[in-house]
């Protein structure tokens, strides 16, 4: 019972917000227009632009949003548990940290640089580690995507 | 063998075969990789076989399989990436069903080994790199070099992404080997529980109720885990492959 009470008022707030969203003072200066058409042929001042205004920033709010949920995906790939995410940032920090040690360890093996292959190359894994985590927690860019021209989205991603 | 945790992860070699030196041998494992094969394969040839136009129950699981892996491929690598359909959906549908034939008592789990994990991992990667080169020869590297970096640390950064690409394969198949191997070796240590506390007597066998129900509850888990897993894999598997279709954005 509150429960539909409460939907029909917000579904009136909808339908009306429009109207309401603007300034109350320029509603009261404009006549209670018939239609909507008409608002828009009849006095196009300050409410107009202040709508045209808000319809801009939606749009551009718009044109923002695909980002966020593409990123919020790639986060939500660990699963639904908190517990399913802890192993998978640490398991790819591990991974970075192994692949460093082994990299350079094979190559000291190879060119006979003794420890510095490890240490520089266990360095680099480090930080391989640390990007791989905040790139499957979605606070960096995905491969390659850093900084993209906004041309591009439509290839897919 | 009753309390070993370890125990269930042994390799037996049902049938020894050698060749040339190299072990060739028909294991337990690889007996368990068939068994998965033939049940994967299975369930899907029969449920589909009546192609019912209204689906029965078990044909619309399969159909919700296929609408599931698809709509996902889609997503992560766009119209070009459904040509690896086939490649994503048998990865998906073999990590799957080799979880949860695990989940049987007595039953060995393929997944529980690196070397089946790494193997598969390694396979995704292969493809990604194979055809990245293919598609894109040599403006595939240019996934390595972050559009906008200063020439100055761009050295730096060329090597710790490509420390971070070499590692995708190794967290890949770590995460799902540890996983199974974990669950298991929980599982059975609290069943162990049961059968150890209740030969201490009335006071144990009461308090046995707890790891009881414990093993019920991670049992659950496991069965959470085993779909979980494949399905993070799958999705990871996509992710790269959309690198490999379109390394630069």
């Amino acid at each position: 019972m509150e429960n539909l009470l409460a939907f029909t008022v917000v579904g009136r707030l909808d339908c009306r917000c429009p109207a309401h969203y603007v300034a109350r003072d320029f509603e009261a200066g404009i006549r209670r227009p018939k239609t909507g058409v008409e608002a828009l042929m009849g006095n196009r001042e300050e409410p107009d632009g202040l709508e045209k205004r808000r319809r801009d920033l939606e749009a551009a709010l718009a044109a923002r949003r695909p980002k966020e949920p593409s990123n919020a995906g790639g986060a939500k790939t660990g699963g639904v548990s908190g517990y399913g995410n802890a192993l998978r940032l640490s398991s790819e920090f591990i991974a970075g940290i192994l692949v460093g040690a082994g990299l350079g360890w094979f190559i000291d093996e190879m060119a006979g640089t003794s420890p510095w292959g490890l240490i520089i190359f266990l360095l680099l894994g480090f930080g391989a580690g640390v990007l791989n985590v905040l790139r499957s927690a979605g606070l960096v860019a995905e491969f390659g995507a850093k900084l993209s021209k906004g041309g591009d989205d439509p290839q897919g991603k | 063998m009753a309390n070993d945790p370890i125990h269930q992860f042994q390799i037996a070699k049902w049938i020894p075969i050698e060749i040339g030196g190299l072990d060739f041998s028909f294991t337990n494992s690889s007996a368990f990789m068939v068994a998965t094969v033939v049940a994967a394969g299975a369930f899907l040839y029969l449920t589909t076989s009546s192609r019912g136009l209204v689906p029965s129950r078990l044909q619309s699981v399969s159909e919700m399989s296929y609408e599931f892996i698809a709509s996902m491929l889609r997503d992560a690598a766009g119209n070009h990436g459904m040509r690896f359909f086939p490649f994503i959906f048998t990865l998906f549908m073999f990590v799957l069903v080799a979880n949860l034939l695990g989940l049987f008592p007595y039953f060995f789990t393929v997944t529980s080994h690196i070397i089946v994990t790494f193997a598969l991992a390694l396979l995704v990667i292969g493809t990604v790199v194979v055809y990245g080169f293919y598609k894109h020869g040599l403006g595939f590297l240019k996934l390595f070099v972050p559009s906008g970096v200063p020439v100055v640390i761009a050295p730096l950064v060329v090597a710790i992404e490509v420390v971070s690409f070499l590692s995708r394969p190794i967290s890949l198949s770590v995460r799902l080997f540890a996983n199974m191997l974990a669950g298991h070796i929980a599982l059975k240590v609290f069943a162990g529980f049961v059968t150890s506390m209740t030969a201490l007597g009335i006071a144990g066998a009461a308090g046995a109720v707890l790891p009881l129900a414990l093993t019920v509850a991670i049992t659950a888990l496991e069965l959470l885990m085993a779909f979980l897993q494949a399905y993070v894999f799958v999705v990871l598997s996509c992710m790269y492959i959309n690198d490999a279709i379109h390394p630069s954005h």
